[in-house]
């Protein structure tokens, strides 16, 4: 995993951002609390934390399905006021896998990014035998989606995203609703293509092993954030990520319980290959 | 799927065949004339010349005949009241066939009873070979370019394709939950298919509230997902598919014209030459 490049100019800025829910009559709690972040392009973050904690409003900032009530997000240098800009870079994946897509036929569906750009027809052609070859939906293409699993199904909300040639990945709990296998496959994708199209991705999520495979963390309570650092960093506050009601994943738990034991676990081990080592090593 | 199965009328069969390949607009006008020449006939011959057609245009789409005559059989209580009405509640007068009490069975009534059962057939056929032969989008597709010339006056050709589309994309997905929630009250002892038919309608309650409920959060989740994906309405937006009207369209339509004009010919002008 590589370390957030912090010399790049950051893709988004968030600065200052406070948001409240416009309520019926009264004034609405505030979900988002003066918060500062910087993604950078490229990364790969993860924004965790209890229900409630503003995560997911944070994610509909990134590309202004909500506009701050205070403070500003800026895309790619430029205030998405102008919001279809932010649109375009920064693609979003919803957690309900039937609720985002429109089209009858998948590749349909894939297009429809790229129809709403305004691009040629040729272009759009390209573009989405691209993105279905890039999720490895080449064979399903002219199915109806309800025919998909839940896991094929957000493949084809990637690729409806991948499309429009964004620079920024969201993924809002995406993986929440799909069996174990669909967790992976999704997941595999979205790492892929951080990793080989640098394209940023921030992952909302409740599933510390997805987290645990970010380049940074970033906690959320009550609309703030209250810790961020590496997945090794982040982890390592136990106490606090409880207080959270959040816990760390099952890997990072198995090996403190092992250090305790008196194997010498090597410090931040997020994976299961330095613990077998650990316990070959012996005591 | 289980309850649903029957459900034909609107489920596209991919097939690859020249009917299916045809321009969307031409099935759409095709179908629409052939749907007012319907109505225009009055003699059995025009309805025999277009049941020939329909039948050679299934044939040539390769649908299964028992998958379309799977779409008919919601219309057979329809047909059998439509015809039990013509045949005793009739004109009067004319050739007495049989009496049966104070009923008169009447050649011309049995005759047009055919007729109307034959006419409404027809009807309910064609537009189950249209649905059987386009995929939902390509017929949105057409019509969406069928209206536009329109929406200088006021219709709002993206706007209503937009909403069949996404109504063609979400009825199988709302009948898969409307099935899963007759599951779930079932669990729970509920009874859909039991009882005098004012008890089946109030027990189908427990099941609607959930699918309205269902149908509105889906409904608003997707219009957030649409506009992520910056869809806003039909302006300066671009298709994949751009629809081309070719040489077979206009074979098509010359034939289906063709067909229609014979049918409306009287056959005593037939006989005239």
């Amino acid at each position: 995993m590589r370390a957030a490049p912090s010399t790049v100019s950051p893709l988004i800025t968030v600065r200052d951002v406070h948001f409240v829910y416009p309520a019926g009559g009264g004034v609405g709690t505030p979900a988002l609390a003066g918060l500062d972040l910087d993604i950078a392009p490229g990364e790969c973050l993860a924004i965790i934390g209890g229900n409630g904690s503003g995560k997911s409003t944070l994610a509909k900032h990134l590309n202004a399905l909500l506009l701050p009530t205070a403070g500003e997000v800026r895309v790619d240098g430029r205030d998405p006021e102008g919001a279809w800009l932010a649109r375009q870079r920064v693609g979003m994946v919803f957690e309900h896998p039937d609720n985002q897509i429109v089209a009858a036929i998948v590749e349909e569906d894939v297009a429809f990014g790229c129809e709403n750009l305004g691009l040629p027809s040729a272009e759009i052609r390209a573009r989405v035998d691209r993105a279905l070859r890039v999720v490895g939906l080449e064979q399903l293409r002219r199915h109806p989606p309800h025919q998909l699993s839940g896991g094929q199904k957000q493949r084809v909300a990637i690729a409806g995203v991948l499309a429009m040639r964004p620079r920024c990945l969201v993924l809002d709990e995406a993986t929440s609703m799909l069996d174990p296998l669909g967790q992976q496959e999704v997941m595999e994708i979205a790492f892929r293509l951080c990793r080989d199209e640098s394209l940023a991705l921030v992952l909302i999520t409740h599933a510390m092993e997805e987290a645990a495979r970010a380049d940074r963390i970033v906690v959320l309570a009550q609309g703030r954030i209250v810790l961020q650092g590496s997945p090794a960093e982040v982890f390592a506050r136990e106490d606090e990520l409880r207080r959270l009601r959040l816990e760390p994943p099952e890997l990072v738990r198995l090996g403190r319980a092992l250090a305790r034991d008196g194997v010498a676990v090597p410090p931040g081990a997020l994976t299961i290959d330095p613990l077998v080592e650990a316990l070959i090593a012996g005591p | 799927m289980e309850f649903f199965r029957g459900l034909v009328l609107g489920q596209y069969v991919p097939v690859d065949s020249a009917i299916h390949r045809l321009d969307p607009r031409t099935k759409i006008l095709a179908t629409l004339l052939l749907l007012t020449v319907m109505f225009a006939v009055r003699e059995f011959a025009g309805l025999a010349i277009l049941t020939v057609l329909l039948v050679a245009v299934a044939l040539a789409a390769r649908i299964a005949p028992a998958y379309l005559l799977r779409g008919l059989r919601p219309l057979f209580w329809l047909l059998v009241f439509a015809v039990v009405l013509q045949v005793f509640f009739g004109e009067p007068g004319g050739h007495p066939m049989f009496r049966w009490g104070p009923v008169v069975v009447t050649r011309e009534n049995l005759a047009q009873a055919a007729f109307y059962g034959w006419r409404l057939l027809l009807l309910v056929l064609s537009t189950t070979v249209m649905t059987l032969v386009t995929s939902p989008m390509e017929f949105t597709d057409g019509l969406e370019r069928l209206l536009r010339p329109f929406q200088r006056v006021g219709v709002p050709a993206h706007d209503l394709a937009m909403m069949m589309t996404i109504a063609l994309r979400f009825i199988p997905t709302l009948l898969e939950e409307a099935e899963k929630i007759m599951k779930a009250q079932m669990a729970r002892g509920a009874e859909f298919t039991r009882g005098s038919l004012p008890t089946r309608a109030r027990a189908l309650t427990p099941l609607l509230v959930p699918l309205f409920v269902g149908a509105f959060r889906r409904a608003d989740a997707l219009a957030v997902a649409m506009e992520a994906r910056c869809y806003r309405g039909g302006e300066h937006r671009t298709r994949m598919h751009v629809l081309r009207f070719g040489p077979q369209d206009l074979v098509a339509v010359t034939v289906v014209a063709a067909a229609a004009a014979f049918a409306l010919i009287p056959p005593a002008a037939w006989r005239g030459h």
